[in-house]
């Protein structure tokens, strides 16, 4: 009978151990999680943000300018186009 | 010595004395009542009243945290950002627990970017929250939290940004400070591109930290991304045309659609004047409108081309009928018609090319006021497009039975029936287009364009093309509308303005046409609301602003030219030139 008991407690024991260790790796797991998920968001906004800037970069109106001012280009007039027929 | 005491520690000459049966029993009962009483209540906190109490425990400790879900993108045709939403944050204060030093105040302003004694004016107003700034850069909103002030909190929002400025703003709109759809495709497809915010519970500690999460009680989701049928290099284009147009003429706005002829997309949507929505200070005021979708005006000679193409189509004309415009003044009832010139006896291409408005009326009176409210109901005049824009108009169309003979006559040539730039613009598609009619679309479309509507026959399409590409040529009222390497076709209008019910000295000059005439790729139209240096006729002010923006859409399509010019074939020779002898390759 007396066994019979001390296995009972060293079961509850164990069972009781293995909850903590349980919630502890769930409270552990859930962190890195966590850490990943706002890692993930921050990447997802540093690549808005780079579209951003990208697109600033490349507006229309911008490239225009460069291209007129900086590099001294012009569209072509009428005879000096050719078109390559297949 | 020693004498022995009798009396012990224990022994107490009280107990000696019986006690009354009764008093232990009493005792005994009232121990035994309030251990009852504790027992009761233990069973009724735990059993009976339990869940109310773990929910109020819960709610001490657990928190449902919003879980913030990001506007969708608004990209061009080619997958260009027009449209990004980034995190930002508000600053906000609990003003009663916001006391803070001079030294503290000031420094807070500094980084807010405020006068300190309006931020302390903020913080003693006296309410319960208050929002110092809102739309704070993340950088800034990390220095302030640093600052660890008390009664100082901050709070995720978003703030969105549109690259494209000016150039895009009337398409796409703009956004409230809590990111929901104002104006424009951000109003249109509000439902796509916002999120739903997720919500998740979570237990906080004292200190406000997240110790464990208890469960997501819903996920967020991201809002779509939309991509437009717009084609950013096209738009730009198109607004820098307008631009230069805007300040030539001294005109008060202006507006130019071009459109897609085989897919019904819109490729480019400019209103001038323009406003930047990425400075939310000036988004206010009549800037704001979107004339191509919002404003109705009566289009003047435009409309032509429809009548002229009933005519052909019902075989009551041919291309060469002659028509007798007599000596350009024709009285109907009691109202006189008259045309800018006189032109005597000319064929009907001719009443397009010249745009005489008696040559119209006389073809429009051989059509019924019925068929002709067919044809506009057909064209799709008097009807929203139901893009989903806010503040369509649907133009003003009347019933056919309440036309006077006046009425159907001045209509023929575009006055007494109002329609908004874009809807102009869809009905041309129908010449474009062989005969039918499309949806527009100002998404992208991908795979194969949905078929249209018959409207007129192929044969009568075909014809029209050829009068409305004189009419753009040697003769017509739009000769300015050429576009070197590309046949054209179009139409001129020049209306007076309604003002109070009567017609103005003001005038909207406009141009709707086509390139290249022999196999259309696109529709521009082009209008310029009181052009007021010195000409205000379509042919003169609008035509000229269809060609810039059809050469550059041309060119942007790839679109190859129909139209051979003479340097283009000194050009072609020094091709073949270069072709042999570079070692004949094949396939050029």
């Amino acid at each position: 009978m007396v066994r019979v008991d001390a296995v009972l407690v060293a079961l509850a024991v164990a069972s009781a151990l293995g909850v903590i260790s349980a919630q502890h790796q769930a409270r552990r797991l859930h962190t890195a999680f966590e850490r990943e998920q706002v890692r993930a968001q921050a990447l997802e906004v540093e690549w808005g943000q780079l579209q951003l800037e990208q697109s600033t970069w490349a507006t229309h109106g911008r490239i225009e300018k460069l291209a007129r001012d900086r590099l001294g280009m012009h569209l072509p007039p009428e005879g000096q186009v050719l078109v390559v027929e297949p | 010595m020693k004498k022995q005491r009798t009396v012990t520690f224990n022994h107490n000459p009280l107990l000696k004395r019986e006690l009354p049966a009764w008093r232990p029993r009493i005792v005994m009962l009232a121990l035994m009542g309030c251990s009852l009483a504790l027992a009761g209540r233990a069973l009724y906190l735990q059993g009976v009243n339990d869940d109310f109490l773990q929910a109020k425990g819960e709610s001490r400790y657990a928190r449902v945290l919003e879980v913030p879900a990001t506007r969708g993108r608004i990209t061009d045709r080619h997958g260009d950002i027009l449209a990004v939403s980034t995190p930002v944050r508000a600053i906000w204060a609990l003003p009663s627990d916001a006391r803070l030093e001079p030294a503290q105040a000031r420094e807070l302003a500094r980084l807010l970017e405020m006068d300190v004694n309006d931020l302390n004016a903020r913080i003693a107003a006296g309410r319960d929250f208050v929002y110092l700034k809102r739309q704070v850069p993340p950088e800034v909103a990390q220095r302030i939290a640093d600052l660890r002030l008390p009664g100082i909190h901050q709070q995720k929002e978003f703030r969105r940004y549109y690259p494209g400025g000016e150039v895009m703003a009337h398409i796409l709109g703009f956004t409230d400070l809590e990111d929901k759809g104002q104006e424009g495709i951000e109003l249109a497809f509000d439902k796509r591109l916002s999120g739903r915010a997720g919500a998740r519970r979570v237990i906080k500690d004292r200190r406000g930290q997240i110790v464990e999460d208890v469960e997501a009680i819903r996920p967020p989701r991201d809002g779509d991304d939309v991509a437009l049928s717009i084609d950013g290099k096209i738009q730009y284009l198109a607004w820098s045309a307008l631009r230069e147009a805007m300040e030539e003429h001294k005109a008060k706005a202006a507006a130019a659609v071009v459109l897609d002829a085989r897919s019904g997309e819109v490729l480019a949507l400019v209103n001038a004047p323009t406003f930047n929505p990425n400075n939310r200070a000036n988004l206010t005021g009549a800037q704001l409108r979107n004339r191509v979708f919002t404003d109705a005006f009566e289009p003047g000679s435009v409309m032509k081309p429809f009548i002229a193409a009933l005519a052909l189509e019902r075989g009551k004309v041919k291309l060469n009928t002659p028509i007798d415009t007599g000596n350009g003044r024709m009285t109907i009832g009691t109202a006189t018609i008259s045309d800018t010139k006189r032109h005597g006896t000319i064929t009907m291409a001719q009443v397009v090319q010249k745009s005489s408005n008696i040559g119209t009326v006389k073809m429009a009176q051989q059509l019924g006021a019925e068929e002709m409210w067919h044809l506009f109901d057909q064209l799709g005049f008097g009807t929203p497009l139901n893009l989903g824009f806010p503040g369509e108009t649907s133009g003003r169309l009347r019933p056919a039975k309440s036309w006077r003979p006046i009425e159907q006559a001045t209509m023929s040539y575009g006055h007494g029936i109002s329609t908004s730039l874009i809807q102009m613009a869809r009905a041309y598609l129908v010449f474009a287009r062989e005969g039918e009619l499309v949806p527009l679309s100002l998404t992208r479309v991908d795979g194969a364009p949905s078929s249209g509507r018959r409207v007129f026959s192929v044969d009568t399409a075909r014809q029209m093309r050829t009068v409305l590409a004189m009419a753009a040529g040697p003769g017509g009222t739009a000769i300015r509308a050429q576009i070197p390497g590309y046949t054209v076709a179009g139409k001129t209008g020049t209306a007076h303005k309604l003002e109070d019910g009567r017609y103005a000295r003001k005038y909207i000059s406009s141009f709707v046409g086509f390139a290249p005439a022999s196999d259309p790729r696109i529709v521009v139209a082009v209008m310029v609301d009181e052009p007021s240096a010195g000409s205000h006729y379509g042919g003169t002010v609008a035509a000229p602003i269809f060609s810039r923006i059809g050469e550059g859409t041309l060119r942007t399509l790839g679109v190859a030219p129909d139209m051979p010019l003479t340097p283009l074939q000194l050009a072609k020779r020094s091709a073949e030139e270069v072709v042999t002898a570079s070692g004949g390759q094949e396939n050029m």
